[in-house]
Formats: C-alpha cells, structure tokens, sequence
C-alpha cells in the first residue's frame, strides 16, 4: 500500500498528532482505557484567567457588549402569563476579531503554536474557527491551511461554507474545499504530516480556556450592569467546546446560572450523505454534530477531547430550522441587529424559555456571529427551494429535515423542544459497556464516569445498570 | 470546465488560479461511509498563483498563500467565490412585518 493509502495515514494518527500537538495525552489517561485525568488536561495549559484575558486582548478578542434585547423580551411577554417573559440579553460575539467567539479559542491555540516555534497552523473546519484560526495566525505572522468540506460530488457548495472559504482566503490563509465525507481527517493528517505545522483544533485545552473568558464575562456583565447574576444561559451546542468553555468560565466567576443547550433539530440528514449535505440550512449548532459529538466526545482530531457537553449541560433542547430563521429575521428588524446563524439558534430558544421565567430572570444568549453572503436566511432557503425543499409559512412542528421548512408566523410559536440528558447518558454509557462486556467499573471508572456524564455516582450507578443489562447490541440504539 | 486544452492560451505564471484534484477515488475511501459517499471520489480545490504557464485543464502547479507548492488540474483563472444572499424571503418579510404590528398593538 503506497503512504498515502486511507488505512496507512490513519494508522500514523497517533505519531503525526503527538508532533502535531505538542503535547502527550498519555500522561493524562488512567488504567483500563475509560478514565482521564479531565482536569489534568483542561488544566494543562500554563495561563492563568488574567494571562488569557491579556493574551486575548493583545489580539483583537473579548471584552464584547452584552445587550438588552427589550423589543423581543416584550413581544415574549405578550406571550406569557401575567409576571412571566424574561429579560433577555445577548453577547454580542460578533465583534470580536474574524466576528465571532470562535476567536477566543483560536487566540489560544495560535498563541500556544507560535510559544512552541511553529511555522504554522493547520485547522480542519468548515466554520467560523477556521476564520478565527486563519485571523490569529495572520497577526503572529504564522502561515496558516484550512480545510473545510464544501461540496457535494456536483460541485454544488454549501452556500455558508463557501462564505468560509471567501473568509479564511481574506486573512491570507491556504483554504482546501474538499467534498463531503469524513476523509477531512485524513486529508487533514497528511496535511499535518507534510508541513510539521500545529494542529489548531478546536478539542485540546487552548480550544477550551479561551471560551472560559466568555463564561466570566457574562457573570461581570451582568452584575455590573443589571445587578444580579443570570439566571439562564443558551448556549448553540454541537461539538460541546461553547458549553463546556462558557460554563467553566461562569463557574470560575461564581456564578451557577442554568446551562441549556440548543440544536437545530436535523433529525433523519445523515452527515456523511452526500446527498443530504445540501439538503440542510445549518452547518453546525444542529443535532447532526451533537448527538455523535455528546455521547462519544473522542470521535475528534485529539486523543482525547478537552469538550464534554454532558459534563455542563443542565438542560437540552432542539428547536427548528424555521424558528432559527424566525428569530433572525425579529433580531434584524425588531433589534437592529443582523448576525449570522449561529447564535440565533440558541435566541430561537430563548424566545421560547423566557416565557416560562419570570419576568426578572435574566436570560443570556451567549453569542452572535457575522453574517455575510451565504450566511443569511435568505441564502440558506434559496438554495433549499433550488433542491425541491419546501419552504412555508406555518406551525414549525410541522418541518421535516430536508424536506419541509416551516417558518413561524407567531411569536407565540416558538417552542424548544427537550432532548432527553438520560437517554444520551445511556448511549454514552452504552459504548463503553459494548466494549467490556462483563467487566464491573472500578471505584476510579465510577467517578470518571459520573462527573463526565453529569451525574452523582449514585444515578452513575443506575444508570449504568440499565445499560449493562440490555441487549448488546441495543445498548448504542 | 470542457476539455481540448491544446487550443487554449497559455495562463502566464503569477496568475491567481484554481485547480481541482482527486484525494481518494470511490475504491480508496474510508470504510463504512453511506453508499452514494462511497461511489463519488474524494475530490479538492485549493487556489494559488501559478508556477509556470499551463492551460486550462491541464496539470499545473500553484504556489499557496502557505507558501507551498501543490499540483492539479487547472479549473479555474481568477476564480469568482459563488457565495451569494440568494432571493428574498417572501415569508420573512412577512413575519417581519407581523411582529412589529404585533409589538405595536397587543392583542
């Protein structure tokens, strides 16, 4: 097989991240192949909270506005039952350098690159990151390659993606747009291999201690300016960094407002079909990247991911690809805020929680992002009429991923949907008890497995039983 | 992009051009992906200034903004990015406008 074979270059992974890395993951793993040291390598990068916000000021990042949405909090309330309908805030992430807060995680990474002397970067991305990362580089001097999936076999592009692509270009970055499938990784690798630049991915410590400041910032806002602590932060989650870092960050403050995930519901698009890849409105934030993200979070570029939405997440929920484009279109027109998709998935579910919170409780979407070509509404449908998908006016319950968007004509519409945390769990759980059948955890296992699904050991312990009980095979539906 | 590149001009060198290239062919894939995945090739395009004259559709080489050298077929000249806003929503323009009567004059 020649040295470029799929099987050859995956076989190298381990040695080509290590020199990639900098850093040797096997320090932190623990016997038996199921626990690490979590905070041992969350805790690894030598940067206190004041050398990170120091770093991250140096280079264009942070210190972002937190706003008051007053129109969209009012319209809730017209909603809502007497004494309901949050205040809702947003942490307007869009100003920050590459315009969004994907640049807290790349100043990091590319700052820790540069500390270790390497020429550059590389970034595997198809979002907002790879612009981040291609940014941070071009202010070091760093060079630096993104690669991002772009196209279906037809050569169509991802309108957003292509964005992308347009963005990463700008900052002077080597940009690869490669077609669907999960060969990103092994172009990716051969790309390491070939240059000896630093692997910026989003998963290692550096990834996850920049978006901390984001977390403590919330937590200063919002006593600074409204006298109290947030009582409900949404955070648009799907590879579990946003969650993982902006809780870290308000706990660091403390300050222990309730974490809720949001995802756009892509329910039945497969991820790796190059015939549904188009067929969505959403490139990330969507449940397509989170449920395989959350329940096995080391299905990344690293060994081992420093991202563990479970971990955080107090509540989950899903809410739909009209609701999304619902809320953009009020941020634009009620706001005077136009941003890009992101962050408008975690605002469609505020729109519907702050309803059930009373009328003081403040609840923080925590990010915007730029909008640009591509990026918009207007483009995403477009390309969803052009595939046959149809697009109406309606209730959103009745949207079907890939075939049917419904935007909401009420306000009062809007419902984020509950994802069950249990059931993730279990999938979570499920993986491991498939590959130790009959082996019982250790009292070490039992710990790790509790704090990094987001339980006490003794609903680990429950949990686990049901698990272990069922069916093989069943156990990873 | 059609073929019969002998007729074509030369591009000169230093041009800013795109070239497209095969990663993995349908064989080489990685295993385990959805069938219409597995069938298609593994395909890129990346973007540079050329390295010397070639003509459309044919191998070139293009100097990166990374400063590396990477072989192709050449696609494009001056590739235009297609990202656009596409048409205006009907639909959003009209929620747009309920919700602000609506914040206007409660029901």
């Amino acid at each position: 097989m020649s040295a470029r074979a799929y099987a050859e270059v995956m076989a190298r992974r381990g040695a080509i991240m290590q020199h990639a890395l900098g850093l040797d993951y096997a320090q932190f793993e623990r016997d038996g192949g199921v626990a690490f040291d979590y905070e041992g390598l969350v805790g690894s990068p030598g940067y206190d909270l004041d050398a990170v916000r120091r770093v991250q000021a140096a280079f264009k990042v942070g210190n972002t506005p937190l706003w008051e949405l007053p129109r969209l909090s009012r319209l809730v309330r017209q909603t809502a039952k007497p004494g309901r309908g949050a205040r809702i805030l947003i942490k307007d992430e869009a100003a920050n350098a590459a315009g969004s807060f994907k640049a807290r995680r790349a100043s990091l990474a590319v700052e820790h690159a540069a500390d270790l002397h390497y020429e550059g970067v590389v970034a595997a991305t198809s979002g907002n990151y790879g612009a981040a990362v291609a940014s941070q580089a071009a202010m070091r001097g760093l060079r630096a390659i993104i690669l991002q999936e772009v196209f279906d076999s037809k050569w169509r592009g991802q309108p957003e993606i292509l964005e992308k692509t347009r963005v990463c270009e700008a900052y002077g970055a080597e940009v690869w747009q490669v077609t669907v499938g999960p060969e990103l990784f092994y172009w990716h690798l051969i790309t390491l291999e070939q240059t000896g630049f630093f692997n910026a991915s989003l998963y290692t410590p550096y990834g996850i201690l920049g978006i901390e400041t984001l977390g403590v910032e919330i937590a200063e806002q919002c006593r600074a300016q409204f006298g109290r602590d947030p009582d409900a932060i949404l955070v648009t989650h799907s590879g579990g960094g946003n969650v993982t870092g902006t809780a870290r960050g308000l706990h660091r403050a403390g300050s222990h407002p309730e974490i809720i995930g949001v995802s756009v519901d892509l329910t039945g698009l497969h991820m790796a079909s190059d015939h549904d890849f188009n067929r969505k409105s959403f490139t990330t934030g969507h449940t397509g990247f989170a449920y395989p993200f959350t329940v096995n979070p080391d299905r990344v570029d690293v060994p081992r991911n420093a991202a563990r939405g479970l971990r955080y997440l107090d509540r989950y929920v899903s809410i739909t690809q009209g609701e999304v484009f619902f809320a953009t279109q009020l941020l634009a027109e009620l706001e005077g805020l136009e941003r890009g998709p992101a962050g408008n998935t975690s605002l469609a579910a505020a729109l519907s929680i702050a309803r059930e919170l009373p009328e003081d409780a403040l609840v923080v979407v925590q990010e915007t992002e730029y909008t640009g070509a591509g990026k918009h509404p207007t483009a995403q449908l477009t390309m969803a009429r052009e595939l046959g998908i149809e697009v109406r006016i309606g209730d959103p319950r009745d949207g079907k991923p890939g075939k049917r968007i419904v935007i909401p004509d009420d306000i009062d519409q809007l419902r984020a949907v509950d994802i069950d945390l249990n059931g993730l769990r279990r999938s979570y759980l499920g993986r491991i008890a498939d590959r130790r059948p009959d082996r019982p955890l250790s009292d070490e296992e039992t710990t790790f497995l509790a704090d990094d699904t987001g339980v006490s050991r003794d609903q680990l312990a429950t949990l686990w039983d049901e698990v272990a009980r069922r069916p093989r095979a069943r156990a990873r539906a | 992009m059609s073929t019969g590149s002998r007729e074509r001009p030369l591009v000169p060198e230093g041009t800013w051009v795109e070239l497209e290239l095969v990663l993995l062919k349908p064989g080489e894939r990685a295993p385990g992906i959805p069938a219409d995945t597995a069938s298609v090739p593994f395909a890129a395009r990346v973007r540079g200034f050329l390295v010397a004259p070639a003509r459309l559709g044919s191998s070139a080489q293009v100097r990166t903004q990374a400063e590396r050298v990477v072989a192709g077929r050449l696609r494009a000249v001056l590739p235009r990015n297609p990202a656009d806003f596409g048409d205006p929503s009907p639909e959003l323009l009209q929620v747009g406008k309920e919700m602000k009567r609506r914040l206007q004059d409660p029901r």
